[in-house]
């Protein structure tokens, strides 16, 4: 038992797993800075702005294929859906079912049409593309500016994601406590930094410091270098994990009957009483496991859901937030943390879920348990409505068109998706796997469900005898929020210095000034995104719904009208993208209006994602029907045969 | 950056146009494929009460078996073929198509 400090309880953390996270993660920034600078060498050799934004148009297979991959697997993929997973069980993989089409879409869908008219346009970024297939300055800065705004809030959810994943996993570590502690004495005082917590102020330090470093240095080279070791990370991550759990719980058919017995916990709140006073002030830790007895036999198992302060002279404490066990063979197979001092504790308030309270199967069928809504997690409607959104919507992300710039050829497209299928196989149906598992081996973690992640991973590790092993795990969530920030704040700077200043404000500034203005600007961004979530906005995953999804409907059906119809005008590419944030701006202000918060309307019980896919294809179409088509050689430029007009002329 | 070549003959579309288009309208049926196929399993198979006990496949749940596990399987079997046997390889290069 720890006797030191304060703490009342037995500690039951593996330091040797927590120092293990914190050397790996040490040796994995070293690693990102060697990367930038590698590629700042190579950088040196050719033209500036199409290597800095575009690394030359020369991604190979493993380049373009890991940095897709890694760029669209964010942090939620590590952090948020094993959370998911875990919470409502296996019909999770009906929620994330799209990813067996998702290469092939995303990646198949516009990139070779893409590739070959950004090297006719000679383009480098998005909205230069536009601009140069509709010769109009004006169609190239509505895009950059949709595309800066949507932007700008992701990398802000982004920036939070990443200096809470950061906070969790080096959260234990003694090192990282005095920092933590020194952060906490010096930004008194500060009027900008004294009201956020220092352990997320220290990792919000540490994190932009380190993206707004690499990407600012080391342009798209380093972020699709950085991506490809983030990539590889995060594949061995899933299969050392998934290896483990199925050893550790004796295989997949006995983990899911296992599974298939559990019945949703409930939440409420408990009663401490002690059974003697203590001569001093004592913290009860987040997360301790207590016995409910009754007649001196156990009735239930409670997890406390947050830190509790037990006064000196203090017999009975103020109600706590506990989660309440209801499975009878977890009531009894989980062992109650030891206390210095024995208490009685008894349940005051007991809330079950809205949906599965009570139902054994919960885990293993659909809809799956829910706290909130009586129809449970998942209905058939938002099923088929994720099927559209993680497929099409990943097809509408810029940051995924850019990737398509810049791919060497068409072989290197066809065997870059086999390889993101297989990639993504080895990903995302493993991780639903390995997280209703982690059901049966980390019981309890609905108290803070983010951290399902780290903690399956310390005590697989741990009962494994390989402590290291954890810090080997844990790096693929930090991974996967590295790779998407550095895309998205590479996106938003060259959106600003190449469409707006280069294309139309100075359009003979030199490389020099080009390249200090860019250095310059990335960090801007960087610096002005770290700023803003200081104390972070409420509402963090419906901003990233809201930027993802916005992103997509003003981009997905315009570009793909762009590349495809001849017939598409200025009128209406520029109807289409205002369409596309219009009907999604609207979405979401009725959703204020009827959910009294930042929240989307689901119109028809479907994704925003699809109407705003419906406004932007009719403002598409009906803008360039109604307007006078493009000139004939501009259409030829981008629609007509080289080969042929050089066979005419010739 | 070299300068790109515009064509200039209005009256034959580009070789990668014509292709990229077959492909985005097979990409599309690949998609609507497997979309109705985890549907409709699901529907059948996933919303069943398991209370009763689960039926199991290979250590899933059957419903995931068969509405996930095996399309998913499927889908990258399509996937490869798509990629291997349909997708042809074109100069992407203005200046050599």
């Amino acid at each position: 038992m720890d006797q030191s400090g304060n703490v009342i309880h037995l500690v039951t953390s593996a330091q040797g797993a927590t120092n293990a996270a914190l050397v790996t993660f040490g040796i994995y920034l070293l690693f990102v800075f060697f990367l930038a600078w590698l590629s700042s060498r190579v950088r040196s050799r050719k033209e500036f702005v199409s290597e800095y934004f575009l690394g030359s148009r020369g991604l190979g297979v493993w380049a373009f294929a890991l940095t897709f991959a890694a760029t669209n697997a964010s942090g939620g993929s590590f952090m948020g859906f094993p959370a998911l997973i875990y919470t409502h069980g296996w019909v999770l993989a009906l929620w994330i079912a799209s990813y067996m089409v998702v290469p092939v879409v995303t990646t198949g869908l516009l990139a070779k049409r893409l590739n070959q008219v950004a090297r006719r346009a000679g383009a480098v970024t998005v909205p230069e593309i536009l601009r140069e297939r509709f010769g109009s300055p004006g169609v190239g800065l509505v895009a950059t500016g949709l595309l800066t705004f949507f932007m700008f809030f992701y990398l802000l959810a982004q920036f939070k994601a990443g200096s809470s994943i950061l906070a969790t996993l080096l959260g234990e570590i003694a090192v990282f406590q005095s920092a933590v502690a020194w952060v906490a004495e010096w930004q008194q005082g500060v009027p900008l930094f004294e009201a956020a917590e220092p352990d997320y102020l220290l990792c919000l330090l540490v994190f932009s410091g380190t993206v707004i470093a690499y990407t600012a240095y080391g342009g798209f080279r380093a972020v699709v270098w950085t991506d490809v070791m983030q990539g590889i990370v995060m594949v061995i991550g899933v299969g050392i994990m998934f290896f483990l759990v199925l050893q550790q719980t004796g295989g997949l058919g006995k983990a899911t009957r296992s599974v298939a017995e559990m019945t949703p916990p409930d939440h409420g709140e408990i009663r401490i009483r002690l059974t003697e006073a203590l001569d001093r002030d004592v913290v009860l830790r987040k997360g301790a496991w207590l016995e409910v007895l009754e007649e001196g036999r156990r009735e239930s198992m409670v997890r406390t859901k947050r830190l509790t302060r037990i006064p000196a002279d203090t017999l009975e404490l103020e109600e706590i937030p506990a989660l309440i066990v209801t499975t009878p063979s977890e009531i009894q197979r989980i062992d109650p943390d030891p206390l210095a001092v024995p208490v009685q504790t008894e349940i005051t308030v007991r809330t079950p879920y809205e949906s599965g309270a009570g139902k054994k199967g919960a885990y293993v069928s659909a809809p799956g348990p829910s706290v909130e809504g009586d129809v449970g997690f998942l209905s058939l409607g938002m099923a088929l409505s994720f099927f559209v959104f993680w497929s099409f919507g990943g097809a509408g992300q810029p940051s995924n068109m850019v990737r398509q710039m810049a791919f060497k050829d068409a072989p290197t497209l066809r065997r870059s998706i086999m390889m993101v299928s297989v990639y993504y196989s080895l990903i995302y149906f493993p991780l639903v796997i390995i997280f209703c598992c982690a059901r049966v081996i980390v019981p309890g973690m609905e108290v803070d469900p983010d951290r399902v992640m780290p903690e399956t991973a310390r005590v697989l590790a741990s009962v494994a005898g390989a402590p290291w092993l954890a810090g080997l795990i844990v790096a693929a969530p930090f991974a996967a929020v590295m790779s998407s920030v550095d895309s998205f704040l590479l996106m938003v700077s060259s959106g600003l210095v190449r469409d707006v200043y280069q294309r139309n404000i100075n359009p003979g500034v030199s490389e020099r000034q080009m390249k200090i203005l860019t250095y310059g600007v990335t960090s801007l961004v960087g610096i002005a995104a770290a700023l803003a979530v200081l104390n972070p906005p409420q509402y963090l995953q419906n901003l990233i719904v809201f930027s993802t999804g916005g992103l997509a409907g003003c981009f997905l059906v315009p570009m793909a009208l762009t590349l495809f119809w001849p017939r598409m005008t200025r009128a209406g590419v520029v109807a289409g993208m205002l369409g596309g944030c219009g009907t999604h701006l609207l979405l979401y202000i009725l959703g204020y209006f009827v959910h009294g918060r930042f929240a989307v309307y689901s119109f028809l019980g479907l994704e925003a994602f699809i109407w705003d896919m419906v406004g932007a294809g009719i403002c598409s179409i009906g803008g360039s029907l109604g307007s006078r088509p493009l000139p004939v050689d501009l259409v030829c430029r981008f629609f007509g045969s080289v080969s042929d007009s050089r066979r005419n002329t010739g | 950056m070299s300068d790109p070549i515009p064509p200039t003959n209005p009256n034959r579309l580009d070789d990668v146009f014509v292709q990229s288009r077959r492909e985005l309208v097979s990409i599309l049926l690949i998609w609507l494929v497997f979309a109705g196929w985890v549907i409709a399993a699901s529907d059948l198979l996933a919303y069943d009460d398991a209370s009763e006990g689960v039926d199991l496949v290979f250590g899933m749940p059957a419903w995931v078996f068969w509405a996930i596990g095996l399309p998913w399987i499927g889908a990258n079997g399509v996937i490869f073929w798509f990629c291997l046997g349909f997708m042809k390889d074109q100069s992407l290069e203005s200046e050599e198509t």
